[in-house]
């Protein structure tokens, strides 16, 4: 097969074929059963005949309609040589082929714009948005770096740090990801338990913010929590899950 | 045989992309599958699967898992998937002869329960309709003590389950009121 760039030239450099080549290629090319080759075939013909044309008028010193019947004579059956392209141009895999190309490349767009925004946002999340940076060095009265990871279901929790600030407000500061990738589309659980002190109070009051992607970063704030304390437990127990996490707070220190 | 090799070639990728496509869209070719990964998201079941059926463009699960009971619909999705995004369940309160829960997409409003007294045989709930009148729709069809009962009504983006819901009635089979509620919760 020649390259588009040579067809595209010797198209334009070429005679337009006669009714009677035109009639031949049409023969042949309705044999080829692979619709999207048959525009080739019909160029690559043309040029084959014209060629033996041109031949035949230099070196034989035929008349052209002379050369064009004999070219034609010369390329043979007009039906066998279009069984035989159909063998070679097979359209079972010619049609595969085809189609998979097509599917490949718009699936290969629509993946790319779902997990772009995505990607960006998780990249974002890792690089830039720590929620430790919404806490003011100079408020903070306890820090911990518990680095405790907690396995639920297929989702991965790992609490990094566990800060008290003056105000009283203790910042549970965690990373997490599911090896589901239900991040992916937005759909999965965000909750890390219910809050205890090593006297069993429980603690719900608060806030908190979560970032969006596959990895995401959150902070759960709860409010008033007693400096006298000296564990934060959270426990998880639901739907047949359970999980229970001590962390030592230490000793509180006023940096002010 | 070029060409082989990049139908070849197509026919991974298409195989990897579409691992992909499906991921970022939480599509599964089973919606058994889809259910249960969804629940396994939301750290709940996998549960029993009582009993399915198709409604519209979904497939409802009656399911039950420890004390809870749920009816999650999976989307269908192009065909050949199913969409996952539901499966969490709600606690049967077994004082109740009774325990019933709802839920409404759209224009379809589906109540279901499970009969914790074995006596009822049916269930008929009254609800509005955009005209204000009442309707009554029931069941006597009970999988394994859970049953549905679903109905066309006004839009759920409109009303508010409390404002077409009218009254819950369940009878034994001598048509005697088992158990009749002011509200299905």
């Amino acid at each position: 097969m020649p390259s588009p760039e040579t067809r595209e030239f010797s198209v334009e450099a070429r005679q337009v074929p006669s009714p009677a080549v035109k009639e031949f290629i049409h023969k042949v090319v309705n044999r080829v059963h692979f619709f999207p080759d048959r525009h080739d075939i019909e160029l690559e013909l043309a040029a084959h005949i014209e060629d033996s044309m041109l031949f035949l008028q230099e070196e034989g010193g035929l008349s052209q309609e002379e050369a064009e019947k004999a070219a034609l004579e010369r390329m043979g059956d007009a039906v066998e040589i279009g069984i035989a392209l159909n063998r070679q141009h097979n359209p079972v895999l010619g049609y595969i082929w085809y189609f998979s190309r097509i599917i490949a490349v718009l699936l290969c767009i629509i993946v790319i714009f779902q997990s772009v925004p995505m990607l960006l946002v998780s990249g974002w999340t890792i690089l830039f948005d720590h929620p430790i940076r919404d806490i003011p060095k100079e408020s903070i009265v306890r820090h911990v770096k518990p680095n405790e990871l907690i396995k639920l279901d297929s989702r991965r929790i790992r609490i990094t740090d566990v800060i008290q600030t003056e105000d009283g407000d203790l910042h549970v500061l965690y990373s997490s990801y599911n090896l589901s990738f239900s991040g992916l589309h937005g759909w999965s659980s965000s909750g890390l338990g219910i809050f205890k002190d090593e006297d069993g109070e429980t603690y719900f009051n608060g806030g908190g913010r979560s970032s969006a992607g596959i990895y995401s970063r959150a902070r759960r704030s709860l409010d008033n929590f007693p400096f006298e304390k000296e564990k934060l437990i959270i426990e998880w127990d639901y739907a047949g899950r359970y999980y229970k996490v001590e962390i030592p707070l230490g000793e509180v220190v006023n940096n002010g | 045989m070029a060409r082989l090799k990049k139908t070849i070639r197509n026919l991974l990728l298409i195989a990897v992309l579409l691992f992909l496509f499906m991921k970022l869209n939480g599509l599964y070719f089973s919606p058994v599958e889809a259910l249960h990964t969804s629940e396994r998201d939301l750290h709940y079941g996998p549960s029993e699967i009582i009993h399915s059926f198709d409604h519209g463009k979904s497939r409802y699960f009656l399911t039950r898992y420890q004390d809870m009971i749920s009816c999650s619909p999976i989307d269908r999705f192009l065909g050949v998937f199913w969409r996952y995004g539901a499966g969490h369940g709600i606690e049967n309160k077994k004082e109740r002869p009774l325990f019933t829960s709802y839920r409404s997409k759209e224009e379809e409003w589906l109540i279901y329960g499970i009969r914790n007294d074995p006596s009822i045989v049916r269930v008929e709930i009254e609800v509005k309709n955009a005209e204000g009148e009442t309707e009554i729709y029931s069941s006597d069809t009970f999988y394994e003590d859970m049953f549905y009962i679903m109905w066309e009504g006004e839009n759920d983006s409109d009303v508010l389950f409390s404002e077409i819901f009218v009254g819950l009635k369940a009878y034994d089979d001598k048509g005697t009121v088992v158990y009749d509620s002011d509200f299905p919760i």
